[in-house]
């Protein structure tokens, strides 16, 4: 019983995370259909900063962070994927493929390929008992900013004129250019938030793993990927929802399987997603008969 | 004086050109083949033009050039006299032109509400002001019932009336609208005219492309006729419906249209 109570604490707060990542992907993808895959270098570049800001206080670091996760999403919007504005999905994802390589390559010439320990968010690595389970500071933090992120978001989506005129543009961008909805403030704030989530991650991230490489962005960047398309792409909620079903079944599977086969989880899981996109590729969360903008 | 109601604050400068929305020898070339060819438009403050044509005449891609969704290979277009040939549609948008498509085009998963408010606040209202707007075109376009449910599964009729609803939240001072009456019922398109007057009363400019010739009887104070992307006639909706050259080229086919889709009401 203790065991499953634990299962289901950690499903929650890697479910958390995973949301967290998809909704910096779906916003993007929401208001420009790119698929970013350079995503997790962004995330990266924010534990690098919080490297570079090593034994500051948190009040300076998560700043720094937030900084250079926006100056580096909103670069890559600005030199890489404007031009491609009117390019069809397939090229904005090669796009963001080149991205990703570009920054992962910067980051193995200028700081190099071994791991950097991060003490940023250390203190959150110890255990704290919540009843009968025990989880890290960070899942307890994971959680917590999932829901202000979220009920930020909702607000802004839902009561602020350029949150308006967001959600106006991903759901007909000629339409919404049309009513005077400014195409470069819509996809720019996009990148804006989607970099800023991708700090929190990043120091989410390297308080549970204490270190990065030019690579550790790879992983979470694919399971927020898997995450979307779970949930259906197009929509934040959705999105987020993909993020959380995909942290509890990851967990469950770690629960019920037994040993011997524990190392073929990803594979289950895997599976598992094929078979889902095979029955509903739209996603789970999503309408019926919402369209893909062509 | 009269009421700006539905129309744009004054326009700034007051030269002749004022209030008018033009084009002049436009062409646009698709794959070799001229989409349109030398076409020059007019429309000025206060009048209804229709835009009339068989299918594939040009009449939707006039309207993406005047909207500023397409370059034309040559030619210009110009609001109030300034040429605005090279200005994407959102900065077109800001300059007075609003455009409607074939097909509503309603941001779907957003409320009725919103989709109004989306226009109000975009072109610069205060939050307040917009609402207030907002509030005004919900009711006066009767749409107070259904505000707070999605666009998506609509009505066709009430579809109509968000889509002008949406557009007139822009206070726009040129209006394009592209086959506003398709699937409207008989007593629908009446309510829709009177609507459609209502914004011309404001003062906007309406350039309106229809196949539903008895809309262009009704509404209409002058027509332009596209064929095969030259402009065939231009003159008063009484001088079109009478040129033996519309006739031959147009209007046979139009009627059929009008019936069939009678007859599909």
């Amino acid at each position: 019983m203790n065991d499953l109570a634990q299962a289901a604490a950690d499903a929650i707060s890697s479910g958390s995370l995973y949301a967290l990542i998809a909704l910096g992907i779906a916003l993007v993808f929401g208001v420009m259909r790119l698929v970013n895959m350079a995503y997790g270098e962004i995330v990266v570049a924010t534990a690098y900063a919080a490297y570079f800001l090593q034994d500051r206080p948190v009040w300076i670091v998560l700043p720094g962070m937030v900084v250079a996760g926006v100056v580096l999403s909103v670069l890559t919007e600005r030199l890489a994927f404007r031009p491609l504005r009117n390019a069809s999905p397939t090229t904005m994802l090669i796009a963001a493929f080149a991205v990703s390589f570009t920054l992962q390559n910067a980051a193995l010439a200028t700081v190099g390929a071994s791991p950097r320990s991060i003490t940023a968010g250390a203190s959150l690595a110890s255990a704290r008992t919540i009843g009968p389970v025990e989880v890290p500071g960070y899942s307890i933090v994971t959680v917590i900013a999932v829901v202000v992120i979220v009920v930020g978001l909702r607000a802004f989506l839902l009561k602020t004129s350029l949150g308006i005129g967001m959600r106006a543009a991903s759901e007909d961008f000629d339409a919404a250019r049309l009513v005077g909805v400014n195409a470069n403030s819509v996809i720019r704030v996009a990148f804006v938030l989607s970099g800023a989530i991708a700090a929190v991650v990043g120091y989410l991230l390297v308080s549970a793993t204490g270190g990065i490489t030019p690579t550790s962005g790879l992983a979470p960047a694919l399971l927020g990927f898997i995450a979307v398309v779970v949930g259906g792409m197009g929509s934040l909620s959705a999105a987020a929802l993909g993020g959380f079903l995909l942290g509890a079944v990851t967990q469950f599977l770690q629960y019920l399987l037994p040993n011997d086969v524990l190392v073929f989880r990803d594979a289950f899981l895997f599976s598992g997603v094929l078979a889902l996109l095979i029955w509903r590729p739209q996603g789970l969360f999503i309408r019926q008969n919402a369209q893909e903008r062509v | 004086m009269k009421t700006r109601e539905w129309g744009a604050p004054a326009p700034t400068d007051v030269g002749a050109d004022s209030g008018v929305l033009e084009c002049s020898q436009v062409t646009v070339l698709r794959g070799g083949v001229r989409a349109l060819s030398g076409v020059d438009v007019r429309v000025s403050a206060g009048e209804v033009v229709g835009l009339i044509g068989p299918n594939g005449a040009g009449k939707t891609t006039l309207l993406d050039v005047l909207s500023g969704f397409l370059t034309p290979d040559s030619g210009t277009v110009r609001v109030d006299g300034h040429e605005v040939t090279d200005l994407v549609a959102s900065r077109r948008a800001r300059r007075g032109i609003h455009r409607t498509f074939q097909g509503s085009r309603l941001f779907a998963g957003l409320s009725v509400e919103e989709n109004i408010l989306v226009g109000a606040v975009s072109m610069g209202a205060s939050r307040t002001e917009a609402q207030r707007h907002c509030e005004e075109l919900l009711s006066s376009l009767e749409l107070m019932d259904v505000r707070h449910q999605r666009c998506q599964g609509l009505p066709q009729g009430i579809t109509q009336r968000i889509v002008l609803a949406r557009a007139l939240s822009t206070r726009p001072r040129f209006l394009l609208l592209d086959e506003p009456a398709a699937g409207l019922s008989e007593v629908e398109t009446q309510e829709f005219e009177e609507l459609l007057r209502m914004a011309q009363r404001g003062g906007a400019a309406v350039l309106v492309v229809e196949h539903d010739m008895r809309f262009v009887e009704s509404v209409c104070d002058r027509a332009y006729v596209l064929t095969e992307g030259e402009l065939l006639f231009q003159g008063t909706v009484a001088e079109t419906f009478a040129s033996p050259q519309v006739q031959a080229a147009y209007l046979g086919e139009a009627e059929l249209t009008g019936t069939e889709s009678q007859e599909l009401k």
